[in-house]
């Protein structure tokens, strides 16, 4: 695959804060933000571990980035978007502001914009089904926009007049990742100059949680660990995932459109690997993994010697951190230096890949990688696990994994930019 | 009447705060005050809602402005 599509603009709300440049902070200080909620449900009250976005309020968020005074006029009148919504055209805005792109995407037929995830308003369905339980007929008419996992699509559009494709991506868990590979293969196509990737935030209602509960994926409510120290990726002591709000976007961009008007970006969109394995369920394959994983590598005219450091998928469900080691073993990557952001930020499920590819670029723009949290005794020790924050380092190439429930398996290298 | 002429432009005013600023007539059209179709449909909504009068909203489709709405709506609670 040709090295031909640059990072050019990030933008992130996860439970570090609100905004890239936030997130990029706590990662290297290495900061957490979990705690215990309870749900209410036909009167019954119900714990969860997560890790909560601070508090969002889009209109004084939105008044803080620098946007041209029609964009914002348009923006404040918002009216009926889910918080899923308000999160991903919060931060597709701050994406395209930090990429110097606001003005050149508006009115363009040259610009896509692909959103990450499916089902991802749950929690806003719920309350408005909730709601008009007994009074059905008068549900607001604006619930038949709100529902499709589209209308931030339709928002950005409407937003900023843009007129190329536009649509969403869902692969459970890959989302993210399959997003922002679609986000390649429109450039490499030559049909559009650049792709606003974003993921909204997936927020769930209560029936979600307990599902992944259920399944055996997510990790119950613990009292015997403070919410900081629950969540283990790659530990001993690991028992699934916890979920964390997250929502981001970044902005593709065709390196010739980048160059003609010297922008250098954050980094190179270098190849990709997606294979399924042959199972509908929550089962995770080493052999899917890894032959993505090796797609990816060879996609980018690469060795697995070549590659500095792995994003890896490190949800802390057991069988999923053993899945993947192993497949990464399979893979020729020991002794790589390895780690996982959600053990920072949470599981953002369907947006878990464009915020883990954003914590990528800051790390290998900054030369360092955020401490794995609580990896006090790594199930293996054939990689290079990250346990502190490690700093100074010449990070050229990065891999990073997304698996989905339904045996979906995306990987994808980002490069560092050449002086 | 003018009980649910107050309703819809309460209604109204919800859904395009910038009104407020603004002289209208109750004849003038809903276009005219800027209001598109999904907008329309929800001052609708809100207002049947607001007075508990469940009708097919195909039975005020033919409205264009405050006026004719509350006329049509004034009618339909007086025969339903």
């Amino acid at each position: 695959m040709e090295d031909n599509v640059i990072i050019s603009g990030i933008g992130a709300i996860t439970p570090l804060g609100i905004g890239a440049a936030s997130f990029a902070n706590n990662l290297k200080i290495g900061q957490s933000n979990f705690s215990k909620i309870s749900l209410e449900q036909s009167n019954a009250s119900y714990q969860y571990i997560i890790g909560m976005a601070p508090d969002f309020d889009f209109k004084t968020e939105v008044k803080k980035l620098d946007l041209p005074e029609e964009v914002l006029k348009k923006a404040l009148r918002l009216r009926h978007l889910s918080k899923s919504v308000l999160f991903g055209t919060y931060c597709a805005l701050e994406s395209l502001v930090d990429a110097g792109l606001v003005e050149k995407v508006m009115n363009s037929s040259k610009v896509a914009i692909v959103s990450a995830g499916s089902n991802t308003q749950q929690s806003n369905l719920h309350k408005i089904q909730e709601k008009y339980r007994e009074k059905v007929t008068f549900i607001n008419p604006n619930y038949a926009i709100n529902f499709f996992d589209t209308d931030i699509v339709g928002v950005l559009s409407e937003l900023l007049q843009i007129k190329g494709e536009g649509y969403s991506i869902g692969s459970a868990s890959a989302s993210g990742n399959m997003a922002i590979i679609h986000g390649k293969r429109l450039i490499s196509y030559q049909s559009h100059d650049i792709v606003i990737v974003v993921a909204p935030l997936m927020d769930l209602s209560i029936f979600e949680y307990q599902g992944f509960i259920n399944i055996g994926a997510m990790k119950a409510i613990d009292e015997t660990l403070a919410p900081n120290n629950a969540y283990r990726p790659f530990d001993e002591k690991h028992s699934g995932f916890i979920y964390g709000q997250c929502a981001g976007c970044i902005v593709l961009e065709s390196s010739e459109h980048a160059s003609d008007r010297k922008k250098k970006g954050y980094g190179i969109l270098s190849g990709y690997g997606v294979v399924m394995d042959g199972n509908r369920g929550a089962k995770p394959s080493k052999k899917g993994e890894a032959e993505a994983m090796r797609m990816a590598i060879y996609n980018s005219g690469l060795k697995a010697a070549h590659i500095d450091y792995v994003n890896t998928h490190g949800t802390g469900s057991v069988i999923g951190d053993t899945t993947e080691v192993e497949a990464m073993l399979d893979v020729g990557l020991q002794d790589v230096k390895a780690n996982s952001t959600k053990s920072l930020t949470g599981h953002g499920l369907s947006a878990a890949g464009v915020i883990e590819a954003i914590a990528c670029l800051i790390q290998l723009n900054h030369g360092f990688i955020h401490k794995s949290n609580n990896l006090s005794n790594p199930i293996n020790n054939e990689i290079n696990w990250i346990k502190e924050k490690s700093s100074g380092l010449n990070i050229n190439t990065v891999l990073s994994n997304s698996f989905g429930f339904g045996g979906i398996n995306t990987s994808l290298i980002l490069k560092k930019l050449k002086n | 009447m003018e009980k649910v002429i107050a309703i819809i432009k309460e209604n109204l005013l919800d859904i395009i705060p910038e009104l407020a600023d603004e002289e209208f007539s109750n004849d003038d059209s809903f276009v005219d005050l800027g209001a598109n179709s999904l907008d329309r449909g929800e001052l609708i909504t809100l207002t049947l809602e607001h007075i508990n009068l469940d009708i097919p909203r195909i039975e005020l489709a033919k409205a264009q402005t405050i006026n004719e709405l509350a006329e049509l709506i004034s009618l339909k609670k007086m025969n339903n």
